[in-house]
């Protein structure tokens, strides 16, 4: 009896050993977390629309066929010690507006006058299950963004909030800086007007127009795209086309070269001191039209 | 307005049964009429009686006034406090779990193993080196770094300085988070390509 408790004794003592020696020779600490969640259930239309103000938050939007919304907002306060991270989460506030068809959710910082900078880390994360036809407008700041199985018009704002948009079909207006923008099996009509920012989208076909600087873009249709419009600069640009003989081309590119996947199309291409210009167009068909600048254009 | 089917309600109305009232209706609806001149007649008839003297004390006795307890002050304003403090919980769960929205309001508290750093990593000194070059590089030629490639690319560059101090600044704010460290290397991913390009095009 005695031996099997200094047995359980021994392990105990080993597996608090093994715990907490990795953790101080990688210079992590234990660090306690206090969550608000407010779970909340609204009845509501098909139609109508959400708009989300976030800072320092992870958004997440989920299209469903049923005619409610359910919110989950979690505010969260990391801090060394419990007490100060239950006195850190007061500075962050929640705000939910319900009106006829419009859903407004918020977050923000309040702090009081003499307050200067927090110890721990605050920041706050929505769930949110709408109609799939639902108008979402969302604004984030240092976070990020989710959009799963929605058939609607979106608008987004995104500073420094990675934005992925998954099952897709509809109108998407995307305004977005230092924010990567990717896309899995979406058809939609996208406007895009980005800076530092890799786009990376899968389609199904769509119109595509987009502005980038000092970012990438890579865009790849499994069908067929109705338009792609790019205006860009120290932006590499990479267009999978599933058959380069179903569009028109208009490409020009300053500084930096056009590369085509067969060379029978090499007799298009004309270079001039530092431009390089591929125009095709034959009948009526799709446009790929790419005007940009120091960086490479590669067309497969 | 054009009155809808006007036939078809015309017919129904024909169609009503008719009634005729009993006789002695209205001799009814007479006496019923009389009613609250009788009653003021007859309340004048009603005979009078005072009570006797000592009758209050008498109730007083029987309700026991001498025996009767007082609340004192304190008691009542705990007792006060305490209904009103009841109340507010009542309103707070009246409100939390409103038919009209169901929400529901939960804190929990948990444990993680993480590194809690509010500040952001400074530039490595290789990146200090080369900009320190590029400056160097501009002064001597400043023709060279008046080139559309090249003075775009230090734009570029002092703005990614500024995005890296605005990043700094909301991490010792509001807290360093993994959201932070990924803008903090999308800047210096940037910030490196921006100096290996100005370098490598200054050298040439």
């Amino acid at each position: 009896m005695n031996m099997t408790c200094l047995h359980i004794r021994t392990s105990i003592v080993c597996l608090v050993i093994c715990y907490i020696i990795p953790v101080l020779a990688s210079g992590q600490s234990i660090i306690q977390v206090v969550t608000k969640t407010i779970d909340k259930d609204l009845p509501c239309g098909t139609y109508g629309s959400l708009r989300i103000t976030g800072e320092k938050s992870e958004i997440e939007i989920h299209g469903w066929d049923k005619k409610n919304m359910h919110i989950k907002v979690q505010l969260i306060s990391e801090n060394k010690d419990r007490k100060s991270a239950e006195e850190e989460l007061e500075y962050l506030h929640f705000s939910l507006n319900n009106e006829p068809n419009l859903v407004e959710l918020s977050n923000t910082f309040i702090f009081p006058n003499w307050h200067t900078n927090i110890h721990g880390n605050l920041k706050t994360r929505y769930e949110v299950w709408v109609p799939r036809q639902y108008i979402i407008s969302i604004l984030n700041k240092f976070g990020f963004i989710k959009l799963y199985d929605l058939e609607t018009r979106t608008t987004i704002d995104a500073e420094y909030s990675n934005i992925s948009v998954n099952n897709y079909k509809g109108y998407l207006s995307v305004k977005s800086s230092y924010s990567d923008l990717k896309g899995d099996n979406i058809h939609s009509e996208l406007e895009c007007n980005a800076d530092h920012a890799d786009i990376n989208l899968l389609t199904n076909g769509g119109k595509y127009h987009i502005e980038d600087k000092y970012g990438k873009i890579n865009l790849k249709a499994n069908e067929v795209f109705d338009l792609v419009n790019i205006r860009a600069t120290w932006t590499p640009i990479t267009i999978i086309t599933n058959g380069m003989d179903r569009y028109n081309f208009d490409i020009s590119n300053s500084y930096s070269d056009i590369s085509l996947p067969d060379h029978k199309f090499d007799s298009y291409i004309k270079r001039f001191m530092n431009h390089t210009i591929f125009r095709l167009k034959a009948e009526k068909k799709p446009e790929i039209s790419i005007v940009t600048s120091y960086e490479n254009i590669d067309i497969k | 307005m054009k009155e809808v089917n006007r036939d078809i309600l015309q017919k129904a109305i024909d169609q009503l049964p008719e009634f005729d009232p009993e006789p002695w209706l209205w001799h009814k609806i007479e006496v019923f009429l009389d009613f609250d001149q009788k009653i003021s007649q007859a309340s004048q008839a009603l005979p009078e009686f005072e009570p006797e003297e000592n009758q209050w004390n008498k109730i007083d006795l029987k309700l026991g006034v001498g025996n009767r307890k007082i609340i004192p002050l304190k008691r009542l304003a705990t007792y006060s406090l305490a209904a009103a403090a009841s109340l507010l919980i009542i309103f707070i769960t009246i409100k939390h779990f409103s038919p009209a929205g169901k929400e529901h309001i939960t804190i929990s508290y948990s444990t993680e193993i993480k590194t809690l750093i509010n500040n952001l990593p400074s530039a490595a000194k290789t990146e200090l080196d080369s900009e320190n070059f590029i400056k160097l590089c501009c002064s001597r030629n400043p023709d060279r770094c008046e080139s559309p490639e090249i003075s775009s690319l230090k734009y570029e560059l002092e703005n990614l300085n500024h995005q890296y101090s605005l990043l700094n600044s909301v991490a010792e704010q509001y807290g360093n988070d993994e959201n932070i460290l990924k803008a903090y290397t999308k800047i210096e991913t940037a910030r490196s390509r921006v100096i290996r390009e100005l370098v490598s095009k200054l050298k040439s």
